[in-house]
Formats: C-alpha cells, sequence, structure tokens
C-alpha cells in the first residue's frame, strides 16, 4: 500500500475559476490552462500583467510536493539572462483564504515549441549556426552567475519571437534540477538517479544534454527511445554514449565532431565551455570518441557472467545484493580491484567493507544491502550512490525524499528511512580518512548526514523522523501536513496565521502539531528544543506532554504572531477538556474549567496557560486522590470498627462500673466509720 | 521453662487470696474470744456479704469489695449502737430483733448489688452513644469523599482494602 502523500494537485489546481494577483502586477487565470508549457507536476496557466497590458506572460504553479530551484530564481529575477525565458517575477499568490500557491511568471514564448510531431528534424545548418552558439552564449551567463540550466532538451526550446527565428530555452527553476528530463539527456553521473535525485551537477550536465538535444533535434525524435533507461545507462557503460546514441545514424563531420566532445563520457575530456566555444577553429586535435567504461586487465565473474568494467560491474550489483556480498569472501572483489584495476587504495576499502555487524566500528548495523551500497560507492565514484532501488546523484537527497512524499513508489519513503536511519550514509563518507570522498561527491554533508542520522534515531517523536529530514534537506519546501498543504506556508508566522483560520473553520477539531507540522516548525525555528525533548520524553495524552505543546504553541505565538488566537484556544480547549475530565476531585475540575472559561477570551496561549497551572493542577490531584484514598479506607476501618465493638464496649464497661461500684461503696464505708465515730465517740 | 513459670506462678496467686482470708479468720478468732457480741452482730449483718463471697467470688469479681464496703459501713452504726447501750449479748439479741438495725446493714448490701448491676449498663450505654455518633461522622465523611472523588475512589479504596 502506497503511503503517498500527495493531493490530488490537478484537481485542486482547476478547480478555481478565480484569479489571482502576484504582487499587485501579475493576474493568474486559472480558467486559462497552458498544457504545452507544463513542468512536470507543476502546472501552466495564462497570466497578463495589469501594469502592461500588452505583454504576454504564462504562470507557473507549482505543486507543494516538488522544491523548486530558490537561489537559481533569486538570479534569474535580479539579473537578466539573454536566452532564457525571462523570470518575471515569483512569490505566493492568494486564492482563498488558505488556498495559496507559489507561482512563479514567465515571459510567453511567441513561437511556441522549437519543434513538434508535425514539423519533423530542424535543419542541420541552423542547429549549428543558430541555436548551438544561442545556448553557448546561455552557459556564458550561467556559468558568470555561477549556475547550471539543467533542463535543455527539445520539448524546453522555444522560439522567442512569432517568425520563429529566435531561439530561447525554457524556464528550470520550477522543478528539481534534471528531473524533466528523459533519462537519454543524463550523464552517466546521474543518468540512473531517481528523476527527482538527478542533482545540480555542472556545466558539463548541460553541455551533454545540448549534445543530445542536437541529435534529438536532427533526427526529428527521442535518441534511443527504444531501450529502457536501465538498458540505456548499460549501453552509455559498454559502448559509451556516443556510440551507444549515434548508432544508425549518420552524421555529418561537423555534428560528428561536435557530439563526440560533448557526449564524452568522462567529464575531464567532455567539452567544457572554453573548447565549446571554439569548436569550429578544433581541426587537428580531434577528440577521440567515448568507447565505454575503463576496462580491468581480467574479469570478475558475477551472476554468470563476466565483467571487466568497475562501474558496469556496481550497476550489475545492484541486481542481487546477496550475491554481491558474496565478492567479499576471501577478498576477492578487493583482490580484483588490486590486480585488474591497479587501483589499491579503493582495493583496502573494499577490504574493510563488512556484510554483517560482526566486527564493525561505530555500531552501525550494516547487513547485505548496506555492504553493496558501500561496494556500489566504492567501484562508481562518479555516480549515484545506490540503496534499495533508490539511487541521487550529487545533492539529490533532498528532491528525491520531497518526491517520496509525494508518491512513494514501492514503499521508497520506508527505504530512504533506512537510509537516513542506519548509518550508511556516514559510513560512506567516513569510508575515506579526511572524507574527501565525501566532499568530491556531495552526496550529502558531512554535518547534514549526521543530523539526519539524529533524527531518525528519535524516528519515534514528535519534531523527529523522516518529516524532518525532509524539511531540513528541502528549505523551501512548504509545510506538507494534510491540514495545511496547499497554504505555501514556508514560514512560522505563515504557519500560526493558516492555522489558527483553519482552526477556527473547524472549531479546533484539526491537529495543528502532527507529524509534519512538528517537523516543519522543529527545522525553522530556534529555541524549541527543550520543548521537543518534553514531547519526546513524555506520553501523548499526558499533562505533560499537553503542557509541552501548549508551551511550545505559547512560545510560537509570543514569537511569530503576538496577536490573540482564538482558533488554536479552540483546539487548546479539545487538549485541555480530557486532561481536566481526567481530574478526580470535582471541586477541582469546576475550578479549573471555570478558569479556562474566564481566560480563554483573551486567546494567548501563555496566559491561558499560565492562570490554569494545568500541570501542578493535575499533581496537586494525584496527590490528594492518593491522600482520599487513605482517608476513605481509614474511615471505612473505623466504622467497622465502631461496629462490631459492642461487645468489646460492653467489657470495657462492665470493667469500669464495677471499678465506679467499688469506688463509691469504699468511699460509703469510710464515711460510715467516719460519721460513726464521730457519733460514738464524740 | 515456661511451664516452670506458670508452677510458680500459680502457688503465688494462692497466697495472695489465702492472706486476707488468714487475717480474717484471725480477726474473726479473736473478735469471737474477745468482743462475743460485737462479733455476732458483725457476722449476722455481714450475712449476704458471705453468702457472695461463699456463692461464686470469680463471676461477681469486682463486685464483692464494693459489696462487702456497703455492707459493713451498714453494721458499723449498729456496732457503735451496740457499743452505746452496753456490750452484752441482751442487747446484741435486742438489736437483732429490731428490724430497723437490719435495714441499714442488708440495705447497705442491696445498694452495693444494684450499683454493681448498674453502673456498667450506664457506663455501657454511654459507650453506645458515643460509638454511634463517632460512627456517623465518619460515614458523612466518607460520603463528602465519594461525592467529590467519584466513583473511581470507591473502587479504587475497595481494589487497596481487597489487596490488604
Amino acid at each position: 500500500m502506497s503511503t503517498a502523500e500527495a493531493i490530488d494537485f490537478e484537481e485542486t489546481v482547476s478547480r478555481s475559476d478565480i484569479a489571482g494577483i502576484l504582487n499587485n502586477r501579475f493576474r493568474i487565470d486559472l480558467s486559462a490552462p497552458l498544457n504545452f508549457l507544463d513542468k512536470g507536476a507543476n502546472k501552466a496557466f495564462t497570466a497578463s500583467d495589469v501594469r502592461d497590458p500588452s505583454a504576454k506572460c504564462y504562470a507557473v504553479i507549482s505543486n507543494p510536493y516538488v522544491p523548486y530551484r530558490p537561489e537559481l530564481a533569486h538570479a534569474l529575477k535580479t539579473t537578466h539572462v539573454p536566452g532564457i525565458l525571462d523570470l518575471l517575477d515569483y512569490g505566493a499568490v492568494k486564492f482563498d483564504e488558505a488556498d495559496i500557491r507559489q507561482i512563479f511568471i514567465f515571459s510567453m514564448p511567441d513561437g511556441g515549441m522549437a519543434i513538434n510531431a508535425q514539423e519533423g528534424p530542424m535543419p542541420e545548418r541552423q542547429i549549428l549556426d543558430v541555436l548551438v552558439p544561442h545556448v553557448m552564449n546561455v552557459f556564458r551567463d550561467l556559468e558568470r552567475i555561477g549556475f547550471t540550466h539543467r533542463a535543455i532538451r527539445v520539448d524546453n526550446l522555444f522560439f522567442a519571437d512569432e517568425d520563429r527565428t529566435e531561439f530561447v530555452l525554457g524556464e528550470a527553476v520550477t522543478t528539481p534540477p534534471g528531473s524533466d528530463q528523459p533519462t537519454v539527456y543524463e550523464p552517466l553521473e546521474s543518468a540512473n538517479a531517481n528523476i527527482y535525485g538527478r542533482g545540480n551537477g555542472t556545466l558539463l550536465f548541460d553541455t551533454y544534454a545540448l549534445g543530445v538535444m542536437i541529435l534529438h533535434l536532427l533526427t526529428g525524435q527521442l535518441p534511443r527511445q527504444d531501450l529502457s533507461a536501465d538498458a540505456l545507462f548499460t549501453a552509455k557503460l559498454e559502448h559509451g554514449s556516443f556510440t551507444a546514441l549515434t548508432e544508425d545514424i549518420t552524421l555529418s563531420s561537423r555534428v560528428h565532431l561536435l557530439l563526440t566532445g560533448l557526449l564524452h563520457d568522462d567529464p575531464k575530456r567532455r567539452w567544457n565551455l572554453e573548447t565549446l566555444e571554439r569548436w569550429r577553429e578544433i581541426m587537428h586535435d580531434r577528440p577521440q570518441p567515448g568507447r565505454g567504461e575503463r576496462r580491468g586487465l581480467s574479469a570478475i565473474a558475477f551472476l554468470g557472467k563476466d565483467y571487466n568494467s568497475p562501474r558496469l560491474l556496481a550497476q550489475a550489483l545492484t541486481w542481487d545484493p546477496k550475491a554481491a556480498v558474496k565478492l567479499l569472501e576471501n577478498d576477492k572483489l578487493a583482490n580484483w580491484a588490486r590486480n585488474s584495476l591497479k587501483d589499491t587504495e579503493i582495493a583496502d576499502m573494499i577490504s574493510e567493507v563488512k556484510p554483517s555487524s560482526i566486527g564493525t566500528s561505530k555500531g552501525h548495523k550494516r547487513d547485505e544491502m548496506t555492504a553493496t551500497t558501500q561496494l556500489i560507492s566504492l567501484l562508481d565514484t562518479e555516480g549515484s550512490l545506490w540503496f534499495k532501488g533508490i539511487a541521487f546523484a550529487w545533492g539529490g537527497l533532498g528532491p528525491v525524499l520531497a518526491y517520496a512524499f509525494m508518491k512513494d513508489p514501492d514503499g521508497m519513503k520506508a527505504t530512504l528511512a533506512e537510509l537516513l536511519g542506519n548509518g550508511v550514509l556516514l559510513t560512506v563518507a567516513t569510508n575515506d580518512d579526511d572524507w574527501s570522498v565525501l566532499k568530491r561527491r556531495g552526496w550529502l554533508s558531512m554535518s547534514k548526514a549526521s543530523d539526519c542520522f539524529e533524527f531518525m534515531k528519535n524516528q519515534q517523536q514528535l519534531g523527529f523522523g523522516l518529516e524532518r529530514c525532509l524539511y531540513e534537506l528541502n528549505p523551501t519546501i512548504a509545510c506538507l501536513s494534510p491540514n495545511l498543504v496547499g497554504s505555501d506556508i514556508k514560514t512560522l508566522s505563515q504557519f500560526i496565521e493558516i492555522a489558527e483560520k483553519n482552526l477556527l473553520k473547524s472549531g479546533g477539531n484539526f491537529n495543528p502539531f502532527d507529524r509534519h507540522c512538528a517537523a516543519f516548525i522543529a527545522a525553522k525555528s530556534s529555541g524549541l528544543r527543550k520543548y521537543f525533548s518534553r514531547l519526546g520524553i513524555s506520553k501523548q495524552g499526558d499533562a505533560a506532554h499537553t503542557v509541552a505543546l501548549l508551551k511550545m504553541a505559547g512560545h510560537l505565538q509570543k514569537v511569530h504572531h503576538p496577536a490573540p488566537l482564538p482558533g488554536f484556544c479552540n483546539w487548546m480547549e479539545t487538549l485541555i477538556t480530557p486532561l481536566v475530565g481526567n481530574i478526580q476531585s470535582e471541586l477541582r475540575r469546576e475550578l479549573v474549567r471555570k478558569k479556562f472559561e474566564s481566560v480563554r477570551s483573551c486567546g494567548n496561549i501563555d496566559a491561558i496557560l499560565s492562570a490554569l497551572d494545568i500541570e501542578r493542577q493535575v499533581k496537586l490531584d494525584d496527590q490528594e486522590y492518593i491522600r482520599a484514598i487513605d482517608e476513605y479506607v481509614g474511615a471505612e476501618r473505623l466504622v467497622a470498627q465502631l461496629q462490631n465493638g459492642s461487645g468489646a464496649r460492653k467489657l470495657a464497661a462492665a470493667k469500669y462500673g464495677h471499678w465506679i461500684a467499688s469506688v463509691i461503696s469504699i468511699s460509703a464505708l469510710a464515711t460510715s466509720m467516719a460519721l460513726s465515730s464521730l457519733y460514738f465517740l464524740g | 521453662m515456661a511451664k516452670a513459670k506458670n508452677k510458680a506462678a500459680k502457688p503465688a496467686q494462692k497466697t495472695g487470696h489465702a492472706a486476707p482470708v488468714f487475717w480474717i479468720l484471725v480477726f474473726t478468732g479473736l473478735g469471737i474470744v474477745l468482743f462475743p457480741p460485737t462479733m455476732l452482730v458483725l457476722l449476722s449483718g455481714m450475712i449476704p456479704s458471705i453468702i457472695a463471697a461463699l456463692m461464686n467470688t470469680s463471676r461477681i469479681g469486682g463486685n464483692l469489695p464494693a459489696m462487702i464496703a456497703l455492707n459493713l459501713a451498714g453494721v458499723v452504726p449498729v456496732v457503735g449502737i451496740l457499743w452505746e447501750r452496753g456490750h452484752n449479748f441482751n442487747q446484741a439479741f435486742v438489736l437483732l430483733s429490731d428490724v430497723y438495725m437490719w435495714l441499714p446493714m442488708f440495705g447497705g448490701a442491696g445498694i452495693a448489688a444494684f450499683l454493681s448491676w448498674g453502673v456498667p449498663v450506664c457506663i455501657y450505654a454511654a459507650y453506645e452513644v458515643q460509638a454511634n455518633s463517632a460512627a456517623k461522622r465518619l460515614l458523612k465523611q466518607r460520603g463528602k469523599l465519594a461525592q467529590e472523588w467519584g466513583g473511581q475512589l470507591i473502587q479504587d479504596a475497595n481494589a487497596r482494602t481487597g489487596a490488604t
């Protein structure tokens, strides 16, 4: 069963026929979709500039589960990069009280898409003389501001003018880098990664995509669309991208030269911007096409097949981790790396990989899967990090987490939770003594890997777990709580504001501190650690747990929204009521109820809490209840004793009565003797 | 060891009872020899006490001293009258034949018997009243506790008393 949390975005996005306005300037018309400009899970709609009605633009509405590229968005808004659709503005737009969406406004490409099914291939002259120089200019500008495009492909290429002479690249900010690219557009470094985990990459990723796009435009069809993603990856590894993609295609010498340089699988030999700019001048130093992965001197057998390339072997290891671990027996794999690949450093690291928890350092449990991950990370140092069927490239883990929360295919969330919680990321990072392996790969920084490991250690607690990792690794993602997901909540002030409205609407009947909200708050706040610790050590429903939640809400109100919050007070009532109901003393119960009723109107959570002093009241009640039981039992015992003590009382009365009778009698005798002696003796 | 102690205690008890009886017999013997009319009146007046003592001393218990004391208190004035009128048998018989002389002697014994029966009854009645009022007060207090703390208190209290 899938545990994806995504709402039906298409339905919600198009249900509204109202228009929203971004920054008092751009009007978004939700009734006019532009499907050809949709970007993955994000939807495009017609937009208009209120100040300049003649300007043509369109809006992309961001799906809340899709992290955008904030740095690139900021750079493209402040710096004009010719050759890319202008990002005119972006921000949150309110369509309804709780319907707030992240909107990006782009200039409209008047000439439409560069190629469509009817038109067929593009002339080589136009590609080489117009498109390539144009894209080179874009690369130059992007390199200047320090970004990559990562969305260079045919269906993201447009004509800026109606005459269809000026190319313009489509936007690349509303989705994670490379997430919309067909697999063939991705170089070996990210080709096997999850679509959201392809990472920012480098400009060399863009030059590779340019090569594939040229091929796509020349042939009019997606290269090697007959192959599955896995088969395509294998073909690229076995034969090299150039050979794998240009097989059966006749190329002119100029295109051959260009693609040889652009589609080289070795990033060090792939053409960079400098080489690309003078590609026409290259006459003698023509690059040799890649011939697939480097080969070892001898092959190693795995699953009945011989492998002499470490990357191909790494790919094969993912198919059967149990068999992969058997390669560690007798240092078979390490010896192969040492003797065949002549790489003693990797061989030493492989020999340190242990398939079980016995003899491992740091106490991390390593099973076959984690051992296989370690082996793959050592054999394919430039590629994606693989774990149980999920792979992600440099910096791609954050968006992969968002993808898992959106779709959760094949229990992806559980797998990612295991990856983050079992310490394999830390192990891979610290395989190398100077951590240079991690720094070079950039899968995840050491501090973030360590933080996520801590969050997963306490995953049962509120404010921790996979949700916390999601918000820590995706700083721009909105709060994805099921009750708040359509409101584009990015800050704690927004959180309080929207949660307050929803609580008022629902009469306090939703939990503003569910796992998502708590993780979001923990990721965005400082100074709430003590409350989360208290939540961790108390049980849900306990007075301490409730008070910690309320105190946290009070702290948030004080810092982020110092105004009355009647909605939160409604929610507070739903929390306090069972606590008050648990108070045994009727007197105290009524007292607390009356106090709450008298102070709730102030809307200040802190003030209400201090007036109620609920924790102390509950503690006192507990103590007094024990005392009351003692008194009750004591009274019962005494009553029983009194009711059954008639015989004892009778005995006591007889004894006392006889004593009194004796005293009276002896007194009478003494009196008689005294009076007689006085009378008779004179 | 314990048996030895019990054996030692029994002769001591016997000695304790025997001593007053011995002195009473010595006093009675001397009295009969030295003051026969007085002893006649005394023994006649003390008949209720003698009977009470001979009947069942253990049943009467603390009653006997009261009986003896009040009986003696009634006999002492009669002995005084005997000595005033002349200490001889004639006067002793005259006094013993006067019904008004028997009245204080046997009346004292009667009063002693009444006190021995009545005082414990009164005290028992007072004890009962006191116990009933205390029980009522405790039941009221228990009811108040149950009212304030609810049925759970009764269950928990019952559980505790059941556990103990």
